[in-house]
C-alpha cells in the first residue's frame, strides 16, 4: 500500500463513518492492485534474480575457497612430503659423514701408527749406531792413548846401548836365517 | 829423466871415479850427498829449479860439499846440477852405488838405523844378509832417527823391518 493510497483513505475516512466514500475505496483498491500487480511483475523477477545472482556468487565463492582450500592442502602435503625427504636426505648426509669421519679417524689412527712405529725404528738404529760409535770412539781413544804411552815408554827406555843390543839382535836373528 | 839417461849419468859418473882412483870415496861422498837430498825437500828444490840461475845453484853445491867431500865429487855433483838434473840426483847417485856394487859382484844392502853401526856390526850384517838371501851385499847405512830402534834393511825389493817403529805399528794396529 503506497501513499497515495493511505492518503485518500484518511480522506475518506473524515467523512465515512467505516469505510467512507465506496468510490474512492473502489479505485483505491484498483490502483493498489495495479501497482502491486505491476510490482509482482516487474519488481519480484529483478529481486528473484538479484538474488539468483547474488546466491550464484555465493557459491561460486565457495567453490573457489573450496578449490583454495583444496590447493592449499595438496600444497601443504607437498611441503610436508618434501619436509619429510629432506629430513631423510639429512639423515643420509649425516649418515654419510659420520661414515666417513670414522673411515678417516680409523685411517689417520693406523698412519699416526705406522708414523711412530717408524719413528720408533728409527730411533733404535740411531741409538744403536750411536752407541756402536761411541764404542768404537772409547776404543780408538784408548787405543791411541795405549799408543801413546807405549810409545812414550819404549822410547824413553830406548838408550844407546838398547840400540845397539837391538841391533844385535837383528844381525843374530838374520844369521840365523837361511 | 828417463832411465836411460839415470844410467848413463851413472856410468859416466862412475867411469870417472874410477879414473880418479877415489870409486870408494867419491861413492860413499855422492851417498852420503843422495841421502842428504832424499830428507831435504828444500834443498832438493832449489838444486832442480829452473828459474834459479845455474851458477847459483852450483853456488849452493859449493858451500854445501866445499871442504867437506873431494874435488871429484864436487865436482860430479855441480856438472849434474849445471845441467839441470838435480832432481835426480838421488836416482844417479843409488843407480852409481849399484854399479859399483855389481861391479864387485856384490848387491847393495840399504841399511836404515837410528844410530851409526860399528865397523865390526856392519861387516856381521853383511855376513848375516849374505847367509839369509844368498846374495854378496855392500852395505849402505842411512842414519834414520825414525827406525826409533833396531834396523830396516832392504836389498832390491825385499826388505826385512826389525825396527822398533815398525813394531810400534804393528802394536797400534793390533789394538786399533
Amino acid at each position: 500500500m503506497n501513499g497515495l493510497s493511505l492518503r485518500i483513505l484518511a480522506s475518506e475516512a473524515a467523512h465515512n463513518s467505516f469505510y467512507g466514500n465506496k468510490d474512492e475505496l473502489i479505485w483505491g483498491t484498483a490502483s493498489f492492485l495495479i501497482i502491486f500487480a505491476v510490482f509482482v511483475r516487474k519488481g519480484v523477477p529483478v529481486v528473484k534474480k538479484a538474488a539468483a545472482a547474488r546466491s550464484q556468487r555465493i557459491s561460486d565463492e565457495i567453490a573457489n575457497a573450496e578449490a583454495d582450500k583444496a590447493d592449499a592442502e595438496a600444497e601443504l602435503k607437498t611441503l610436508t612430503s618434501s619436509l619429510g625427504n629432506a629430513a631423510a636426505d639429512a639423515e643420509a648426509v649425516v649418515a654419510e659423514a659420520v661414515a666417513r669421519v670414522e673411515t678417516v679417524k680409523v685411517d689417520l689412527f693406523a698412519r699416526v701408527e705406522a708414523d711412530v712405529e717408524a719413528s720408533k725404528q728409527r730411533a733404535r738404529i740411531e741409538i744403536e749406531a750411536s752407541k756402536q760409535q761411541a764404542f768404537a770412539d772409547l776404543q780408538a781413544e784408548v787405543a791411541a792413548m795405549t799408543v801413546t804411552a807405549t810409545n812414550a815408554v819404549v822410547i824413553e827406555n830406548l838408550t844407546d846401548a838398547v840400540k845397539s843390543d837391538l841391533i844385535e839382535q837383528f844381525i843374530t836373528q838374520l844369521g840365523a836365517t837361511r | 829423466m828417463s832411465s836411460d839417461l839415470i844410467q848413463s849419468y851413472a856410468g859416466a859418473f862412475h867411469a870417472v871415479a874410477a879414473a880418479e882412483g877415489m870409486l870408494v870415496v867419491v861413492e860413499e861422498e855422492l851417498f852420503r850427498f843422495g841421502q842428504a837430498l832424499e830428507a831435504n825437500d828444500e834443498l832438493l828444490s832449489v838444486l832442480s829449479d829452473p828459474s834459479v840461475p845455474v851458477a847459483r845453484r852450483q853456488q849452493v853445491v859449493e858451500d854445501l860439499l866445499g871442504g867437506q867431500a873431494s874435488p871429484a865429487t864436487l865436482g860430479l855433483v855441480s856438472l849434474a846440477v849445471g845441467a839441470g838434473h838435480g832432481a835426480e840426483l838421488p836416482q844417479i847417485v843409488r843407480a852409481l852405488v849399484e854399479r859399483s856394487a855389481a861391479s864387485r859382484n856384490h848387491a847393495v844392502a840399504e841399511v836404515r838405523s837410528a844410530v851409526a853401526l860399528t865397523a865390526d856390526q856392519t861387516t856381521r850384517l853383511a855376513a848375516a844378509i849374505t847367509a839369509a838371501t844368498g846374495k854378496a851385499v855392500e852395505i849402505k847405512v842411512v842414519i834414520d832417527p825414525s827406525v826409533l830402534g833396531g834396523l830396516v834393511t832392504q836389498i832390491g825389493d825385499t826388505v826385512i823391518d826389525g825396527s822398533v817403529r815398525h813394531r810400534l805399528n804393528q802394536v797400534r794396529e793390533a789394538i786399533a
